[in-house]
């Protein structure tokens, strides 16, 4: 009844990362190409899946947070971003990097998930609603003091952060996600262009309007 | 030239911006550098844009939940479980799979119960080797895979002797529902009552919800009591008979029809029940075709032996003795199975079912406004 081949997902590999591919994780090189763990992908090599998402998963996370503004919801669709790329793993030609392609995945699953969801009211338990704002706290308390900032300050920067995270949600989808990738991710206009499968004078006319609208939200009058 | 509402030239604006992001072309660097000197509110105005893009770029880092990972392939599993996806790192041909089930059940109930539901549907389901399908929108619904073809009621293993493989049988249901949140809290507490562990998933649209189990054919046949015992709950069976075809849902199945869709395994079958089922609607109600206990006898399945439907209240008020009133209800009782060459009585085949309850939202949510999130 042995079945040396078979392996059951556990121990601290994480679910993708079977008894040899484990032992496959602790040896990768780190400079193992995600190119090279696609194609370890196409093979049914579920550990480099793993190693995909290990590479990705705070990145795409925090940039669908921001798109969405619900912790619980950036979780759901992150994951099904990573499940959509890893179903058309195969359709994947490499023209764009793995990266590109994982968060236009991303990103329209944001976009069309706040389209859809738009008019509608959504019930979320305040237990939960007092996690996702804990965490979220969490992670405003854990900046605080990496960065030593006074109370005061700390305070201010909260009231901020919670005006510039209502902004962000007040703007039209694709504007958002121009200034996630812009703001949040640092990416430059030609890989937005890229992700969002937009041309780039479409991403540089979106940025500068919603960065003008920011403006009008986050500045108070004697600023602007 | 265009004003945008604080009178800035936008052309000056996306050049600011583009000068702030850096990636304005070295020609345009010198002209826009220029206008600054000689010009404060376009200063004051890149100031302004710098300031905006940094409240935004400071927001807070936040990691990705820690059990991410585990949770993609959950959902992976979950996916195939419910029939939206195929496996995709299942590359093994299908006569390696029976070692790695019993394998895999083994490891899987030392862990917990819910696993060895999610691993047990996947190697029972259909296994084609990586299989990318369309890319799906969330407005479409994908057919509820169905189970292929079995291929022996037992299975012998050359290392290890006969062994009893049990059968499983793709049922889902459509159960509409007014208020999913209420309604999904019963389904918990039903399941729950019958120490069913399931997975469930709601959909994004919150329309709808599915939960998805395997279980015992008289466990189910129990659940089934249970469901159809409230006269105000339809129940709508769906299948997908023919793959180029949109999922079927046929309204309102009554019990004694259900139990016996529970137990067709062959595919063939399941079609030529299916199509009775859609032509009448009454189908079974009055007889029962010759096929359809053939085919359980064929596979060697426990017979159901006495199909009544519902007794007419009258049936209990007549002048029977009790044990010659018929039950409302049909009665599936295992019987042994005698081979023919060897009269050898071999142990019913144990019939597995696996479930999938789909709570369907009927109308959209009475109070429409804004978002809350």
């Amino acid at each position: 009844m042995k079945n040396q081949k078979y392996q059951i997902s556990s121990g601290t590999g994480g679910p993708f990362v079977g008894q040899n591919n484990q032992k496959d994780m602790k040896n990768a090189n780190p400079a193992t190409t995600d190119e090279i763990l696609l194609d370890r992908c196409r093979r049914g090599d579920r550990a480099a899946f793993g190693l995909l998402i290990e590479k990705h998963q705070h990145r795409l996370f925090n940039a669908v947070l921001r798109m969405v503004n619900n912790y619980d919801d950036a979780q759901e669709l992150t994951q099904d971003a990573f499940v959509r790329a890893l179903q058309s793993v195969d359709n994947f030609r490499g023209h764009a990097g793995f990266y590109t392609w994982l968060f236009r995945i991303g990103m329209n699953l944001s976009i069309n998930f706040r389209r859809r969801r738009g008019g509608k009211v959504r019930f979320v338990s305040l237990q939960q609603r007092s996690e996702q704002l804990g965490r979220q706290a969490d992670g405003l308390l854990n900046l605080v003091d990496q960065q030593n900032i006074l109370p005061d300050e700390q305070a201010q920067n909260r009231e901020m952060h919670q005006r510039a995270l209502e902004a962000l949600q007040d703007l039209e989808g694709p504007s958002r996600a121009v200034v996630v990738l812009r703001d949040i991710e640092g990416l430059d206009y030609g890989e937005i262009a890229e992700i969002l499968e937009l041309p780039v004078g479409t991403v540089k006319s979106r940025l500068f309007r919603a960065r003008l609208a920011l403006r009008e939200k986050l500045l108070e009058p004697e600023e602007k | 030239m265009v004003k945008n509402n604080s009178n800035y030239d936008e052309r000056l604006v996306q050049f600011l911006n583009e000068y702030l992001d850096g990636q304005l072309p070295p020609e345009m660097v010198e002209k826009v550098e220029r206008r600054l000197a000689e010009d404060a509110r376009a200063r004051r105005l890149l100031a302004e844009i710098k300031q905006v893009s940094a409240i935004i770029g400071e927001l807070p880092r936040v990691p990705a939940p820690e059990d991410l990972a585990e949770q993609i392939q959950l959902q992976l599993e979950r996916d195939v479980l419910l029939g939206d996806r195929q496996p995709p790192f299942e590359t093994a041909p299908r006569t390696h799979l029976r070692r790695r089930r019993w394998l895999a059940a083994a490891a899987m109930l030392m862990l917990t119960g819910a696993v060895v539901i999610i691993i047990y549907s996947i190697l029972i389901g259909p296994l084609p080797p990586f299989v990318t399908p369309e890319p799906q929108t969330p407005d479409q619904e994908v057919a509820i895979a169905e189970p292929q073809p079995q291929q022996q009621a037992t299975v012998i293993e050359p290392q290890t002797g006969a062994e009893t493989v049990p059968q499983f049988h793709l049922v889902h249901l459509q159960l509409p529902s007014s208020d999913l949140i209420t309604d999904r809290q019963k389904l918990e507490n039903l399941l729950g009552t019958f120490n069913i562990q399931h997975i469930d998933r709601t959909h994004p649209d919150s329309t709808r919800a599915d939960f998805a189990f395997n279980s015992p054919y008289d466990q189910f046949k129990q659940l089934v009591n249970i469901l159809m015992a409230d006269p105000n709950q339809d129940i709508n069976l769906i299948f997908n008979d023919d793959p180029a075809q949109p999922q079927t849902i046929i309204a309102g199945i009554d019990k004694t029809q259900l139990l016996y869709w529970a137990g067709l395994q062959n595919p063939q079958k399941r079609s030529m029940f299916a199509r009775e089922l859609k032509s009448d609607k009454n189908f079974l109600s009055n007889e029962l075709p010759a096929w359809l206990t053939e085919e359980f006898i064929k596979n060697k399945l426990p017979i159901p032996v006495r199909l009544l439907g519902e007794i007419p209240p009258t049936a209990l008020q007549g002048d029977k003795e009790p044990n010659e009133i018929e039950k409302p209800d049909i009665i599936i009782e295992p019987n042994d199975i005698i081979d023919k060459q060897t009269g050898v009585i071999t142990e019913p085949i144990p019939i597995m079912v696996k479930v999938i309850l789909t709570l369907q939202l009927e109308r959209e949510p009475l109070h429409e406004g804004k978002n809350i999130n």
